[in-house]
């Protein structure tokens, strides 16, 4: 039968693809083998992978004409996909079913690239390995392009449900008028309390508090926030943050705190609170989280710098250098203990910023740069991982640096509920349009090689002029979102909370280090 | 900013893909490039720039950008939109850089900083003009003429023609009118209305018929 006789009879039957389209490895009898393995982008060869992670899409980055991937592992049906671009598109349930057959194995691509020079070209395996433990079902995060200042500019928060590419809108600043969506904040990465910032055009800094499918309005600002394990309080900062450009180097925006401190929100009685230990007047008090056990809190603490805001850029921010404290917490008296320190600027010669605690209690992984509370506008900042068991043991909080941090700013990371995850924010490959970066941590702290949060598209990011920052871990969708959550926020209904002071401010020398609240 | 303000605009997003090549920020110059790939008319552009950029990723053999590079500013302050030391980074970093000159001379006059614009007049002899630009010797005779002071330019004279058309708008303003500049208005905008005499005192320009 003549080739276009073929084409005929599939198309007339729909039966599709046309001849001569479909390849698959049994046909390739004759190629070329190369060991070195294929480029692909993005990189995922030889790490550990998520076995519930959406397909690994990406491009082979080797020329050619026709390009055959075969997927494989220790269990279930090997499958193959083949494509005439690079791209590589990789069908959903087939990737599921095998990455849920081989929990713990080794998962291998077999790359065949037909080049115009050497015919059919095999490429080394690429081999990565699937991971026992789940990776927690959604992904929170923003989209937002670089700059926000001073044009206020779109941010959204959306969802992503990691085993597949849908994405969805929790809250956009343009679509439902806001000027500017902030940080959200999980309890132990459940999504049925929620604490998100918002700022509004006619209203000011509220935030919305999310609770078992209900949406509210707390008709306060809050910074940045922890959820004590209980969930029965919310510890939050309040910030005053300039924002200014300099005129040299590559990274041109930055900013410094002026003044910060500590306060608490109480769910029961929707009081806020504070205390003269997490508010000091001397101190700066910043990046709150609370350990596993909800005993202790950690924060970032600098000493009160009296910057000379007359002399611009503000002379002295880049002398700020922040602690790593703790402070203990007594749930059922309210009661505070005394700050100590954890790891001292001092020490570490750098500025600690971002701690986070492995929900397992084990771990604490935070930032450290050159100065300043504000790691993602830094490139020198890096991630650094402390073992809280070991320093429970011994008395000494040891940290190291991780082996995944690039000559780019790493910041904003957060853990999975099973504490085998993180999620972090890196200008690696883009520079300023930051992307999320999960890793696999084993249970001896090792850190592997991250992948990029993957696209349908393997080329998503190649274009795409959003920066995604504060990716959250979750394990469930937010149940209220969008119009629903748009129409809370713009409510006259809000649940109003008296708050010990308003803001802080950097007339400290007056005796009166805070306003006090209206 | 630009592309938060106007959107992602063909225009903006070669600016922005041509400036992170020079400032070594390939990876996000990348990305303008990809954005830019996907229009109608400047695809070939951003294809061959991306090209150039596998070939070689931190762009050190084109002479363009090379060139650029050697003009970044090093010293680091606070960007203020309204102050000029940016400007006179520039020049310190490289004297011959003449659209950093005709921004800070643009910058003095539209501030009315005269004295700072006189004193920077001497940097003409860094660069290949002939005789002095119309709207600096406008500028010259104005500030001459107010703090009766005389300004010398190494090798360089104003020209007769200038102070021709300064005399002339003078007598229309004092002499014609006795000084009241809202009845010479529409007399010297039709003649000086691209002058800086005339911006100078109606803060207009452009208004030559």
């Amino acid at each position: 039968m003549s080739k276009k006789v073929l084409i005929f009879v599939s198309v007339f039957f729909g039966i599709l693809p046309a001849y001569g389209d479909q390849i698959c490895s049994k046909n390739i009898d004759k190629y070329e083998t190369i060991e070195r393995s294929a480029r692909i982008s993005p990189d995922y060869n030889s790490t550990v992978i998520p076995p519930n992670i959406a397909p690994l899409n990406f491009m082979v980055k080797e020329e050619g004409s026709r390009y055959l991937v075969k997927i494989y592992s220790q269990n279930g049906e090997a499958f193959e996909v083949f494509s005439k671009s690079a791209k590589i598109q990789i069908p959903e349930g087939k990737w599921h079913k095998l990455l849920e057959k081989n929990k713990g194995n080794e998962l291998h691509f077999d790359i065949f690239v037909k080049t115009n020079t050497h015919g059919w070209v095999r490429f080394g395996t690429i081999t990565n390995k699937i991971a026992g433990e789940d990776i927690d079902g959604y992904l929170v995060y923003r989209r937002m392009p670089p700059f926000h200042y001073p044009v206020k500019s779109r941010i959204g928060i959306y969802q992503r449900n990691l085993a597949g590419f849908d994405e969805k809108l929790v809250l956009d600043s343009r679509r439902y008028n806001a000027n500017c969506v902030n940080c959200h904040t999980f309890c132990l990465n459940q999504p049925n309390k929620v604490l998100m910032g918002v700022r509004l055009n006619n209203q000011g800094a509220k935030t919305l508090l999310i609770e078992d499918g209900v949406a509210g309005k707390i008709g306060a600002k809050f910074g940045y926030t922890t959820w004590h394990p209980s969930g029965k309080l919310a510890v939050y900062s309040i910030n005053n943050l300039p924002v200014f450009f300099h005129t040299a180097g590559n990274d041109v925006i930055d900013t410094f705190d002026l003044n910060s401190a500590l306060m608490y929100f109480v769910t029961d009685s929707k009081t806020i609170k504070t205390s003269p230990e997490i508010s000091r007047k001397d101190r700066q008090e910043t990046w709150p989280v609370w350990s596993a056990d909800g005993q202790y809190l950690y924060f970032c603490s600098a000493p009160m710098m009296r910057l000379d805001q007359t002399k611009a850029p503000y002379e002295g921010y880049n002398k700020v250098k922040y602690d790593l404290v703790r402070i203990s917490y007594d749930l059922a008296n309210d009661k505070w203990g005394k700050v100590e320190t954890v790891l001292s600027a001092a020490d570490t010669g750098r500025s600690i910023a971002m701690p986070r605690t492995s929900p397992d209690g084990r771990w604490l992984m935070f930032c450290m740069c050159d100065y300043g509370y504000f790691p993602p506008w830094q490139k020198n900042s890096d991630l650094y991982l402390m073992d809280l068991k070991v320093a429970g043991q011994t008395d000494r909080y040891k940290y190291r640096h991780l082996e995944i941090n690039s000559d780019k700013s790493e910041a904003g990371h957060s853990w999975s509920s099973n504490s085998r995850w993180v999620v972090f924010s890196s200008k690696r490959v883009h520079d300023l349009f930051t992307r999320s970066y999960i890793s696999y941590v084993d249970e001896s702290g090792k850190v592997y090689k991250p992948i990029v949060l993957p696209q349908k598209d393997p080329e998503f990011y190649e274009s795409c002029l959003d920066a995604f920052n504060t990716p959250e871990f979750a394990v469930g969708p937010i149940a209220v979102i969008g119009e629903k959550l748009a129409r809370v926020m713009h409510s006259d209904n809000q649940i109003s909370v008296d708050t010990p002071f308003t803001m802080a401010t950097p007339k400290t020398e007056k005796n009166q280090d805070w306003q006090e609240a209206q | 900013m630009c592309i938060e303000a106007n959107g992602q605009r063909p225009l903006l997003l070669k600016r922005l893909a041509f400036v992170n090549m020079v400032k070594g920020n390939i990876g996000a110059a990348s990305v303008y490039l990809g954005a830019l790939k996907k229009t109608l008319f400047d695809a070939d552009w951003a294809k061959d720039r991306l090209e150039k950029i596998e070939r070689d990723p931190n762009l050190s053999t084109d002479e363009e950008i090379q060139q650029l590079r050697s003009m970044i500013p090093t010293i680091d302050r606070d960007f203020q939109p309204t102050n000029d030391n940016i400007l006179l980074d520039l020049l310190d970093k490289n004297r011959h850089n003449r659209m950093a000159f005709e921004y800070l001379e643009a910058f003095y006059l539209l501030t009315n900083q005269h004295d700072k614009f006189v004193e920077n007049l001497v940097r003409l002899n860094d660069f290949d003009y002939t005789g002095i630009p119309r709207v600096y010797e406008e500028a010259i005779l104005l500030y001459s003429y107010t703090k009766k002071t005389k300004v010398e330019i190494p090798g360089r004279e104003i020209s007769a023609e200038s102070r021709e058309r300064f005399n002339n708008f003078l007598k229309v303003l004092f002499g014609k009118y006795g000084g009241d500049k809202k009845a010479a208005f529409y007399e010297l905008a039709g003649t000086y209305g691209d002058s800086y005499f005339f911006y100078s005192a109606y803060g207009l320009s452009g208004m030559k018929q």
